[in-house]
């Protein structure tokens, strides 16, 4: 991961690498070049599960998203017109997905009854099995981070995946020029929470 | 720590807390194998996702349209439960042609068809690919499209 620097002043698109029109190798990649293919699932596929999780999903329906995401990769990215804008792509498609998801599991809820209900409740945490070893200083963290608003949580999920700004301004409804401004606010926020100094 | 240092913080603090399932990564690379054949992608004509027909709350349908190689697939998405009705419409196809569905992860399945070319199927899952084939060959297929009806 690459943490973009402050843009406040400047309007110019970031995207990775700018000189080069195909960072990740996307049209091999889709052309069936398994190592290029390969090295985009693991710049990734940890990041689309966090965005998927973002949205308020349950494992399972996480796990679904993510596989919807890599299928929809495959079968529609040679629709891509800047493969520079990947990240922005896959997360774009991930949030769509994921909001359709969180539909219909309202959907199915209230037709089961509270039985549904138990199970999506039952289902936010990872069981034991999937839990990595995490300090306490970045459960804080983790805790910090979900008390933040939701468009903060986005907006710093977008930047840690090198999302260009004009997708961000896209998919968070704002301008630009404002986004330097809110990040630096998001973590002022993350900051007090975790009562970092 | 200033702010680039704390999004890292915070980046690795999320995927120390709620790492993705084993597994993940791999079912991901799998997806690679999905086989695509654009040049029989037919073009999505109709989609009534985000209009106003497909907006009643109680009875949520998608309708949607697909035109290429001289056929038309009209399908209607509509919520069962956890599963969703697809009841589609193939106009134009050649008496020993068929028309299968695809999913991610699963064996396509043959549709059965009555004469005037109609099938209905349930199934769940979150995408779909429609392809007619002339034997082996793919005449046509609709590229995956979401089953979600909405939104």
């Amino acid at each position: 991961m690459r943490i973009l620097p402050d843009h406040e002043d400047s309007v110019s698109f970031l995207v990775m690498d700018g000189d080069n029109p195909d960072p990740w190798n996307l049209r091999s990649a889709l052309g069936g070049d398994v190592d290029a293919w390969t090295a985009i699932v693991h710049e990734f596929s940890s990041t689309i599960w966090g965005w998927a999780r973002n949205q308020g999903l349950g494992r399972e329906d996480a796990e679904d998203v993510c596989q919807s995401v890599w299928y929809l990769l495959k079968d529609r990215g040679h629709s891509i017109e800047d493969p520079r804008r990947l990240a922005g792509w896959l997360a774009t498609t991930t949030r769509r997905e994921a909001q359709a998801v969180s539909i219909r599991g309202k959907r199915s809820r209230s037709d089961l009854g509270s039985e549904g209900l138990d199970r999506q409740i039952a289902d936010p945490t990872p069981g034991p099995e999937d839990r990595a070893v995490a300090t306490e200083a970045q459960q804080r963290l983790r805790e910090a981070f979900d008390s933040l608003k939701q468009k903060c949580r986005e907006l710093l999920s977008l930047l840690w995946a090198d999302v260009a700004y004009r997708d961000i301004a896209e998919m968070l409804s704002m301008a630009v020029g404002s986004i330097g401004e809110t990040r630096r606010r998001c973590l002022a926020d993350l900051r007090r929470e975790a009562q970092l100094a | 720590m200033n702010d680039d240092e704390l999004l890292a913080e915070v980046k690795e603090a999320i995927d120390a807390t709620d790492p993705p399932p084993a597994g993940l990564a791999a079912m991901a690379v799998r997806a690679l194998t999905w086989d695509t054949e654009s040049e029989s992608l037919a073009e999505r004509t109709y989609d009534s996702k985000g209009q106003m027909a497909g907006m009643r709350s109680d009875t949520a349908v998608r309708d949607l349209t697909f035109e290429g190689s001289g056929l038309s697939i009209e399908l209607s998405l509509s919520a069962e439960g956890d599963h969703v009705l697809v009841e589609g419409l193939v106009d134009g196809l050649e008496p020993d042609w068929s028309v299968r569905l695809h999913q991610p992860g699963r064996d396509p399945v043959t549709l059965q068809l009555d004469d005037a070319g109609r099938f209905d199927i349930e199934t769940s899952g979150a995408l779909a690919d429609l392809s007619v084939q002339s034997n082996d060959r793919v005449v046509l297929r609709t590229g995956l499209f979401s089953l979600h009806p909405e939104p």
